[in-house]
């Protein structure tokens, strides 16, 4: 497995790599669909459970006194000579939430894990601020989730996705020079992560990981956080092409580049053979932990297309209309 | 389970330490390429080796260290040769019986007849399957065992290699009873019991490799020893040799020398060679021999002009034969000494006469001492015991202890005991004399009166010489290498009118005859002319002056060695190994004397005084007849030669696990390069 890539590509490049023009007009087009209704803190573009004001029908009701005069049916009342209320349904905004994994193991692959989650989570808050949804983005190592809404914030948005990137290379290259044990204290886990996310959202929406789920302490109990909050929670199992099908051999010393663990291998074709196993095993474990909990589990590879992967995928499971 | 070592020690140290070798390498080599990954979590599922760093887990993933090490003790296992006994697999027993005498030196097959007899016999060894043992017995005209029953070939071929080449001659018998000793078994029997054998005959092969110059054992039961005759040597031989020869007095010309010798000529082709005689290597005659294939021929050197008391003569036949240990002869001539005799009386005339006759001073020069030195115990002790006696007689007196000389002892007895004299009885009438015995040639003792005497009774090994009617009245005995002569009656006697003559002998011509036969006789001074000449190996006895403190036999290649003497005077050298000529030196460094004599090789450099010589020469028909015999004649059984090579087993496994084991070493090598 080859080194990382810790080269930083410059902002304005990034920007430009993570979302290309005409992948943004495709976008555009698209929207998030959650599977169930929320109530917004804005309005929005969404029917909400509410009723309020717009230009969808929902419901009469008998007039009491104080309601606002101007929503009473006269035509009702002609015909009937009695006061009736019309309801309209109320249409909110959509809580969209793209957390990215960020550990130093999201660093491998060509193109880096964290490069092709960095892609997805654009493109889904592009999705989200084209449609005036709120749009909030945040990675395991960050405290402040960057929330925004409106498509004049998309530069901001892909800012601070460049910024989440750029910061964990720069961890993960600031940790090299003292070998390969990273300061294992200061990571952030998955579950660490999810518990944070938790505490910091009291509000309903969508949620969207992009991980890889190899956290030695296990991912359940987060996506059990998250379940709790009755999140419309997607997972998007992200895998690099080196880690699906291995092309080390020999006698080797891997060692673990966020906890510095190291394991002596001598690695044949047998050995990788079962490592093909587990790593089957693993996949099937987390897409069968998700389905049984209503969880959208989407699995792909970081050197697939993020096009392929909103517009087949992500649509099959329902996110993006 | 029975295991048969098929590998020296050394061997054994180098395979013993391939495993610990492989087990090190496994560690020593594993500086692993350290590779950064996104987690280990699917590796450590992978191969639950979550305490993958100690010994046992390390070992036990590798299959191919566990392989290695499972190769590696094979090989251990397959070179101990394991195998089970069984009906059908009864190892042969072998023994080798390889000829080491002076005719396999010959060169006739390359590089001598020796060699090819051991790589003959190492072939066979090398062919030994199973649970097969062997003994190896070197022999020449003695056998020995060089190596006991075995299985180890290493030991056997070892045993072989150490066999060295002699000059000796060859006898069979001594090596075939060694042979014989578990095949034959020998049987005990108890009273009243039938005969017992006394162990299991253990049926034998007895590889016999030997060129066949030996008399047939005629008297040689085989029993279960089967014999195979590998005749060593080939077709065409061509020897010349010194069978005979010798320096002798000319008996008409005292003062002249002569040497004779024989040549004998085996081969197909007559032979002219010239025999060059040296003395003190310097050449004084030289002779042209013709001889006719498997004659001899004889050769007369005359030596008037030469001065000969003392020389060492070497005959030389200058042919570059296929044997040259016989192309050379030696003898040495020992000086005319005259015997010294020491006449121990009180007063004798007619024997202080006879003794001064012409005759006896001719070969002997004679003192009379008065017995009463014989009281001063230093004295005494100086006289006799100093070696320079030859012969000492008693006149009625005797010793307090025997001299170192031989004794003539008048109306005495020697104080050992061993003798007895009768009752003083007369007269006595001679009845009988030996007159075979040199001392007794010539003489008539018919009328001879006899006032008294004793009869005379001589130790076991003696012999009686004179007879009369009171018994024997005159025998001689050995005493170590001396002789005792002890008559029994006086010359003179005592009697109240004083003394007076106890015999008419002295009257007689035959007394002083007696006398002089008596002296020639016991002082031995002129009889041997020449040094004694041994074949190699044989032993020696020596007679030697016990007045020196110690003797070196210095052989002909310079070895010392040394010899204690002994009180009596005698010793017996048995290391004469080499052709050429000993000489005996008297030492006066070497220890205090003491009972046993020992034989110790030295190469001192004392300065020492030779006393005497003697020669070893092969003088051998049958060693030098180096035609190879087509085969033998074992008690009776014709034992017939094998011709052409006999089939052996030549093994290659030695090799093969050469070439395993370094297989597994490159593997290794190139299997941790890759890395």
């Amino acid at each position: 497995m080859s080194d990382p890539e810790i080269e930083s590509p410059n902002t304005a490049s990034s920007t430009s790599q993570l979302l290309s023009p005409v992948w943004m007009s495709k976008l555009e087009r698209m929207e998030l669909v959650s599977r169930k209704i929320f109530r917004g803190r804005m309005k929005g573009e969404r029917r909400s459970t509410r009723k309020g004001q717009s230009v969808e029908f929902a419901d009469f009701r008998n007039y009491v006194p104080g309601d606002d005069l101007r929503f009473i049916d006269w035509n009702l009342f002609a015909r009937l000579d009695r006061l009736y209320l019309k309801l309209f349904l109320e249409e909110e905004d959509l809580h969209v939430s793209v957390i990215i994994d960020d550990t130093p193991s999201m660093h491998f692959g060509s193109p880096s894990k964290l490069w092709a989650a960095s892609q997805i989570a654009a493109s889904l808050g592009y999705i989200g601020l084209c449609r005036g949804d709120r749009v909030s983005l945040s990675s395991f190592q960050s405290t402040k989730p960057q929330v925004s809404r409106g498509r004049s914030n998309t530069s901001r948005m892909l800012s601070g996705l460049t910024e989440i990137h750029d910061a964990s290379l720069a961890s993960m290259s600031k940790s090299k020079p003292t070998g390969s044990q990273t300061n294992t204290k200061s990571l952030i886990g998955f579950n660490a992560a999810m518990k944070a996310f938790c505490s910091r959202n009291t509000g309903k929406g969508i949620i969207v990981v992009v991980s890889d789920l190899m956290d030695k302490n296990g991912y359940e109990a987060g996506l059990k956080m998250l379940l709790a909050k009755e999140l419309d929670i997607f997972v998007i199992h992200l895998l690099s092409p080196e880690e699906i099908s291995p092309t080390i051999t020999g006698d080797l010393k891997l060692v673990d580049c966020e906890d510095g663990d190291s394991r002596e291998v001598s690695i044949s074709a047998p050995m990788l053979t079962r490592y093909q196993k587990t790593l089957a095993g693993f996949i099937a474990t987390a897409r069968d932990f998700c389905q049984r909990r209503g969880i959208a589990y989407v699995y792909t590879k970081s050197d697939a297309s993020v096009e392929t992967l909103i517009e087949q995928y992500l649509r099959l499971r329902g996110l993006v209309r | 389970m029975t295991w048969i070592n098929s590998l020296s020690a050394i061997q054994w140290i180098v395979l013993l330490s391939v495993p610990p070798l492989i087990v090190a390498l496994y560690f020593l080599k594993l500086k692993r390429l350290s590779i950064d990954v996104p987690s280990t979590y699917l590796w450590r599922k992978t191969i639950e080796d979550s305490h993958v760093n100690s010994l046992w887990q390390r070992l036990r993933r590798s299959l191919l260290l566990l392989l290695q090490l499972l190769f590696v003790a094979a090989i251990i296992f397959a070179c101990l040769r394991p195998g089970w006994s069984s009906s059908q697999n009864i190892g042969q027993r072998s023994i080798l019986l390889i000829d080491n005498s002076a005719s396999m030196t010959a060169t006739d097959v390359i590089p001598n007849r020796i060699d090819v007899a051991k790589t003959k016999a190492k072939e066979i060894v090398r062919s030994m399957t199973g649970n097969d043992v062997a003994m190896v017995i070197a022999f020449s005209d003695r056998a020995d065992i060089q190596q006991g029953f075995t299985g180890d070939r290493n030991r056997l071929i070892a045993a072989i290699d150490n066999i060295p080449a002699t000059s000796r001659t060859t006898d069979l018998n001594e090596a075939m009873r060694a042979a014989a000793g578990l095949a034959n078994p020998g049987r005990v029997s108890f009273d009243g019991m039938n005969d017992i054998q006394v162990a299991e005959a253990l049926p034998a092969t007895v590889n016999l490799f030997s060129d066949g110059g030996f008399l047939s054992l005629t008297d040689f039961n085989l029993g279960n020893l089967s014999v195979r005759y590998v005749p060593i040597g080939s077709e065409k031989i061509s020897n010349v040799a010194i069978v005979a020869f010798s320096i002798l007095r000319n008996e008409e010309r005292p003062d002249e020398i002569q040497a004779y010798a024989r040549v004998a000529s085996y081969g197909e082709k007559a032979l002219e060679v010239s025999a060059s005689l040296y003395l003190d290597d310097a050449l004084i005659d030289a002779v042209n021999i013709k001889i006719e294939p498997d004659k001899e021929a004889g050769v007369t050197f005359d030596l008037a002009s030469t001065d000969t008391t003392r020389g060492v003569f070497r005959l030389v036949l200058d042919h570059d034969d296929q044997l040259l240990v016989d192309n050379t002869a030696y003898a040495v001539t020992r000086p005319v000494k005259p015997g010294n005799v020491l006449l121990v009386t009180s007063g004798n005339k007619p024997l202080e006469k006879s003794v001064e006759t012409a005759a006896v001073q001719s070969i002997a020069s004679v003192r009379i001492v008065d017995p009463s030195i014989l009281i001063d115990e230093a004295e005494s002790e100086r006289l006799f015991q100093s070696g320079d006696v030859d012969l000492v007689i008693f006149d009625q007196c005797r010793p307090q202890r025997m001299p170192s000389a031989n004794t003539l002892m008048i109306a005495a007895t020697p104080p050992t005991g061993d003798w007895s004299l009768g009752e003083v009885t007369g007269p006595v009438n001679l009845i009988d004399l030996d007159r075979t015995h040199p001392m007794m040639e010539f003489l008539e003792l018919g009328s001879v009166g006899i006032v008294e005497g004793q009869a005379v009774t001589p130790p076991e090994g003696g012999k009686v010489l004179m007879r009369a009617d009171i018994g024997s009245v005159f025998a001689i005995a050995p005493r170590g290498p001396y002789q005792d002569a002890v008559l029994g009656f006086g010359i003179v006697r005592q009697s109240d009118k004083g003394t007076e003559l106890n015999t008419d002998w002295v009257r007689k011509r035959s007394f002083p005859l007696f006398i002089y036969g008596c002296i020639d006789f016991l002082s031995g001074g002129v009889t041997q002319q020449t040094a004694i000449t041994v074949q190699p190996g044989q032993p020696i006895s020596l007679v030697l002056p016990s007045r020196f403190s110690g003797f070196n036999v210095v052989g002909p290649n310079g070895i010392k060695s040394s010899i204690e003497p002994t009180p009596g005077g005698q010793h017996v050298f048995t290391s004469a190994e080499s052709i050429g000529v000993y000489r005996v030196q008297a030492s006066s460094q070497a220890a205090a004397a003491t009972d046993n004599m020992t034989l110790t090789n030295t190469h001192s450099q004392a300065n020492n005084k030779t006393i005497d010589f003697f020669t070893s020469n092969l003088f051998s028909p049958l060693e030098s007849n180096i035609a190879t015999a087509p085969d033998l004649s074992i008690g009776g059984e014709k034992v017939a030669g094998l011709v052409g090579k006999s089939p052996t087993r030549i093994e290659y496994w030695r090799w093969l696990l050469s070439a395993g084991l370094c297989l597994v070493v490159f593997e290794w090598f190139i299997y941790h390069r890759r890395h």
